[in-house]
């Protein structure tokens, strides 16, 4: 599976659920792990249960994000779990075994913007990085994160890390 | 070696305060694209899409522009889909963009 996809998928989820903040943890190696957590709000015990069927959703798309991605997940010999409390947030996790990295700096370019917050930290193999949206804000001296000029240099930054 | 985001903005920072000054003076004729970004759209090759118009208004200066992703749009079978906002316009819909389509539509636009 394309952890970058996977990544987006799973951060667009928590700022579709009004997260303030979106903190993502990726760590490759001969396995892969996942975690984006949110302080977003939240799922019920219900739909918590509910949340990876296929054409369940709590924000009147089709239902299909979690569902594919879990699916995935167990395909490639791993598993995706969620936490969640209403009204604090939710974190996911998703393991695999099978997996390619993908292009990350894309999905970080779609999910940066002046709404929220996303807090990227990751260990691919033996390279290190960390961006910081709040910290990159203060870096690009009043240009908006959702300009493209911001995202260029966030693609920029994260290719740059990770070559 | 490590590049931080202020190495960077190094390179950058002659463009700062022109973008600043646009921002401040010329939002409102601010051209608005937005692409759908739900599993469907993210399947049928949105990130590639919105990445392809990000690139190329940064390569070639493009002032004015901006991009931004929504959910799902409604429409599946014809993602990924564009909303393309222009002042004073009634808005655009492009459907089955591809990033070459995406890059037409930015170059059109920039006239």
């Amino acid at each position: 599976m394309d952890l970058s996809f996977a990544l987006l998928e799973l951060a667009i989820n928590s700022l579709d659920a009004g997260a303030t903040l979106v903190k993502i943890y990726l760590k490759t190696g001969r396995r892969a792990y996942l975690k984006v957590s949110d302080n977003g709000k939240g799922m019920d015990e219900t739909a918590l249960k509910r949340a990876c069927d296929r054409g369940f959703s709590q924000k009147g798309s089709a239902g299909l994000g979690l569902y594919k991605t879990s699916k995935a997940a167990s395909e490639c010999g791993g598993s995706l779990k969620i936490h969640s409390k209403e009204g604090k947030g939710t974190s996911v996790v998703l393991r695999a075994r099978q997996f390619e990295t993908g292009d990350l700096a894309a999905s970080l370019a779609v999910i940066v913007d002046d709404k929220s917050d996303v807090v990227f930290k990751a260990r691919i193999g033996l390279k290190r990085i960390k961006l910081d949206s709040r910290r990159a804000r203060s870096e690009l001296c009043g240009i908006p994160l959702s300009d493209a000029r911001a995202k260029a240099i966030v693609k920029q930054y994260v290719n740059e890390n990770l070559k | 070696m490590k590049k931080s985001i202020a190495d960077i903005m190094a390179i950058r920072q002659s463009m700062q305060s022109e973008i600043i000054l646009r921002d401040n003076v010329d939002a409102e004729k601010e051209i608005h694209i937005i692409v759908g970004m739900g599993t469907c759209g993210i399947e049928a090759g949105a990130r590639e899409v919105f990445n392809a118009m990000v690139d190329y208004i940064e390569e070639h200066d493009l002032k004015g522009i901006r991009v931004t992703r929504t959910g799902c749009m409604g429409d599946c079978a014809d993602e990924p889909m564009i909303e393309v906002h222009v002042p004073g316009k009634e808005h655009e819909v492009y459907k089955k963009v591809t990033a070459k389509k995406a890059v037409e539509i930015i170059k059109k636009l920039a006239k």
